[in-house]
Order: C-alpha cells, then sequence, then structure tokens
C-alpha cells in the first residue's frame, strides 16, 4: 500500500517536471511563465518585456517595461531595473515609435 | 519482472527521456556569458597562471564539452543521471530496496530540479553535488583521503560547496562513524586556503536579518518541494518570501528542537543537512537569495527521508544508518 502511494507521488512528480521543462527552451517561455507566476515582479516583468521586444511585439512589451519600472522598489537591484527599462525605452525610441515622448512613458526613459 | 533495481533502471532512462527535449533548446538568460566566461576563464588561467580555484572545475567542464547547447545541455542531464545513481547506491546501502527506488525517483523526477538541469548556467550546483554524493559514499566506506578529495573537488565545482566538509562531517556523525583525527586536521588544513579566498571574495556580514533572511526563502523553498507548484526562475525572494523573521525563528527551533531529540533520523540528517548548505548565505553579504536551483543539494536528503517513509531502514546487510 505504501509503496502504491509512492508510486502515486512519483508520478505526479514526474508530470510535474515534464510540465516544467517546456519553460526552459527560450527566454520568451522562461520570462512568460516567470510573469505568470510572479507579475508583480520587476526583473520577470523587465526580462520578459525586452523578450516581447525582441520578438516584435513593442506594445505589449511597453506595458511590461512600465509595470517593471513601477515595481523596480521590490527587488533587491533596483537601480539596476530602472537603468534597465531606461536604456529599453530608449532604445525603442530612437529605432521605432518614439515612445518617450509619451507622458506616462517618459519619466521612466531617464 | 519489475524488481527494485530493474525499475530504478527505468526511472533513470524515464528521467533521460524527459530531459531530451532540452538538447534541442538554446542557451537561457545568463548561459551564454557564463559559458563563455567559464571556457575563457579556464583557457585565460592556464595561459597566465591566475588560476582561482572556486568554480574551476566548473570552467573545466564548460572548457571541456564545449560551448554548442547540446554539448552543454547533454552534460547538465547526464551529470544528473549520475548524480541520481550516487544516491541510489547510497540509498540501498541503507533503506529496503523498494524505498531506495522511491528516493531516487524522487531526486531524479522532482520538479523543483528542473532549474537545475535544464538550466545551463547551474551546472556547478550538479558537480558540487556529484562531489558532496562521492564523499558521503567515502565516508560510509571509510575511504578519508577520499573524503578529503570530495570536499575538495566540491569547492572546485561552487565557491558555497565549501560546505562539503561540514555537511560530510554531519553525515559521519549522524551515522555514528569515528572519524580519524588525521582526517580532521587534513580537511580543516585543505579547508583554510579555501576560507581565506571566500573571505577575500565576499565581506563577512554579522546581522541577524541577514541571517535569518535565507532561512525565510530556505522555509519557502522547502515549501515548493512539499507542493511543487508555481515553479519558476525565481529572482527577488526576498520580496516573495513574506514569511515573518519572527515566525522563521521559531519554526527553525522548532525544528532544531525536533532534529536534537530524534538524532538518528532522517529527519534530523536532512534538517542539519540544509541548514549547513545555505549557512554560509547566513554570514556573507549577497544580493541574490537563495534560488530553486540552491536546492539541489538539499534534496539528496529529503529524498532519502521521503524513501525512509515508505521503507525502513534495511539491517540484513549490515549497514545501519543510525548513529552507533
Amino acid at each position: 500500500m505504501r509503496v502504491g502511494v509512492g508510486w502515486l507521488v512519483l508520478g505526479l512528480l514526474a508530470i510535474g517536471t515534464a510540465r516544467q521543462i517546456p519553460h526552459f527552451q527560450s527566454d520568451l517561455a522562461l520570462w512568460s511563465r516567470a510573469v505568470a507566476v510572479h507579475p508583480r515582479l520587476p526583473r520577470p516583468a523587465l526580462n520578459y518585456a525586452t523578450e516581447l521586444r525582441k520578438a516584435g511585439h513593442v506594445d505589449e512589451a511597453l506595458v511590461w517595461f512600465l509595470r517593471a519600472a513601477e515595481t523596480a522598489d521590490r527587488s533587491t537591484r533596483a537601480q539596476e531595473i530602472r537603468a534597465g527599462v531606461a536604456a529599453q525605452l530608449r532604445f525603442l525610441s530612437t529605432f521605432g515609435d518614439d515612445v518617450c515622448s509619451r507622458p506616462d512613458v517618459q519619466p521612466h526613459c531617464f | 519482472v519489475f524488481t527494485a533495481r530493474r525499475t530504478a533502471a527505468l526511472l533513470l532512462i524515464l528521467t533521460a527521456l524527459l530531459y531530451a527535449p532540452t538538447l534541442g533548446y538554446g542557451f537561457i538568460y545568463e548561459d551564454r556569458n557564463d559559458l563563455q566566461t567559464f571556457a575563457r576563464a579556464w583557457r585565460d588561467s592556464i595561459e597566465t597562471w591566475a588560476w582561482k580555484p572556486a568554480r574551476s572545475l566548473t570552467e573545466l567542464s564548460f572548457a571541456l564539452g564545449g560551448t554548442s547547447p547540446q554539448a552543454a545541455h547533454a552534460g547538465n542531464v547526464l551529470i544528473h543521471l549520475l548524480n541520481g545513481g550516487l544516491l541510489y547506491g547510497l540509498a540501498s546501502a541503507c533503506l529496503r530496496p523498494w524505498a531506495a527506488t522511491i528516493a531516487l525517483g524522487v531526486f531524479l523526477l522532482h520538479p523543483v530540479q528542473v532549474e537545475s538541469v535544464a538550466y545551463v548556467s547551474n551546472r556547478a550546483d550538479l558537480l558540487a553535488t556529484a562531489a558532496v554524493l562521492i564523499g558521503v559514499w567515502a565516508v560510509i566506506a571509510r575511504r578519508w583521503a577520499v573524503v578529503a578529495l570530495a570536499c575538495v573537488l566540491a569547492f572546485l565545482a561552487k565557491e558555497t560547496a565549501i560546505i562539503a566538509a561540514p555537511l560530510l562531517a554531519w553525515f559521519a556523525y549522524w551515522r555514528g562513524e569515528r572519524v580519524p583525527r588525521a582526517a580532521v586536521i587534513a580537511v580543516i588544513v585543505l579547508s583554510v586556503p579555501a576560507v581565506t579566498f571566500l573571505l577575500l571574495t565576499y565581506p563577512l556580514l554579522f546581522d541577524l536579518r541577514n541571517a535569518l533572511t535565507p532561512l525565510a526563502q530556505l522555509t519557502r523553498l522547502l515549501a515548493l518541494v512539499a507542493w511543487p507548484v508555481g515553479l519558476t526562475i525565481d529572482h527577488d525572494w526576498n520580496w516573495i518570501t513574506t514569511i515573518p523573521m519572527s515566525l522563521t525563528a521559531g519554526l527553525w527551533a522548532g525544528v532544531l528542537a525536533l532534529a536534537w531529540s530524534v538524532q538518528s533520523s532522517w529527519f534530523a540528517l536532512a534538517a542539519g543537512w540544509c541548514l549547513i548548505v545555505i549557512a554560509p548565505r547566513t554570514v556573507v553579504s549577497l544580493v541574490e537569495g537563495l534560488h530553486e536551483h540552491h536546492l539541489y543539494l538539499c534534496l539528496v536528503p529529503i529524498a532519502l527521508l521521503i524513501g525512509a517513509v515508505f521503507g525502513a531502514e534495511r539491517e540484513e546487510h549490515g549497514v545501519s544508518a543510525s548513529p552507533a
């Protein structure tokens, strides 16, 4: 009986592992999972936004850049997060839409 | 047909199959930097004689294995399977056959291990655990020279694996082994340069809050072992871990009291082991918190503990897992 319960536990663990592994397939998959689990943490938000920007999903990326900037204080590396957000927003403004001219984005560009 | 040993072999095959897709994955996050840095660090240290001990085994493994994603992922999976094999040998010596197989399954298949295996940058944890498991074997076989070598190898794999010596000392005490004085002196002498290196690298910080934060993070991570839901690549653990410091202190005081009252139990082994693993983080100031991959080494006694739940210790082979 106890061994049977053990096999049930192992089966559940194997299913959990099988479901967890694909999250490490790519940076986009990794950070998509991270923001799904912790939507209010700045570093996953910044990294997810960066991957979205690279994939060409600029509008969605902008939402997550702003989320990262707003929640930066929750990180032990708040300065680094803010600098990262500013650099990415300036990159967007230079090579795409001038997002830094928008009033809600401008404070986070510098 | 399904003997415990054959089933253990099947678990190893199942693990290899589960992780097989990672061989088709590329590098993620810090992989590119880490691999290039590690491979270059090994080459540079040879060319310039500027050898730094900590992580040089990890650097060597990347330099030897190549920096292609496939080779790097395959390396991680192979080391995970090797660690599983070492743990199974240990479990077989201490537990009934089916319990040993379940312990192996928990170690190989637990979802919390995915971050260590599928994320190439965590190679250091896999190698350090391999060294510690070799050391555990050596304690059981009373090969004290191999124990000392295992401590050195663990430190060469990762800085914080300096805890290999106290970890193996705890295991030897837990088993009731009488460690020869020469072995103790040898390990202490070998630890001096490693401790000196770490003290020069990381400033010491004696602060109660700094000491309790990793404990709170460990508590949260252990909860994920018990209930592995919501796993991800974790950062900003200081924020995620909302367990109050007073509760953390009380909880671990209770765990220690319970472990002390049942010193011979697998629970005591696991509790002491996990506390030793995070000990360096309680006295040095690290910006990063504990991540899931820091649990990889902790999963060794936890898997044995879970295995023990499913089968009493074996006596017939003359191997007693309890202290004398």
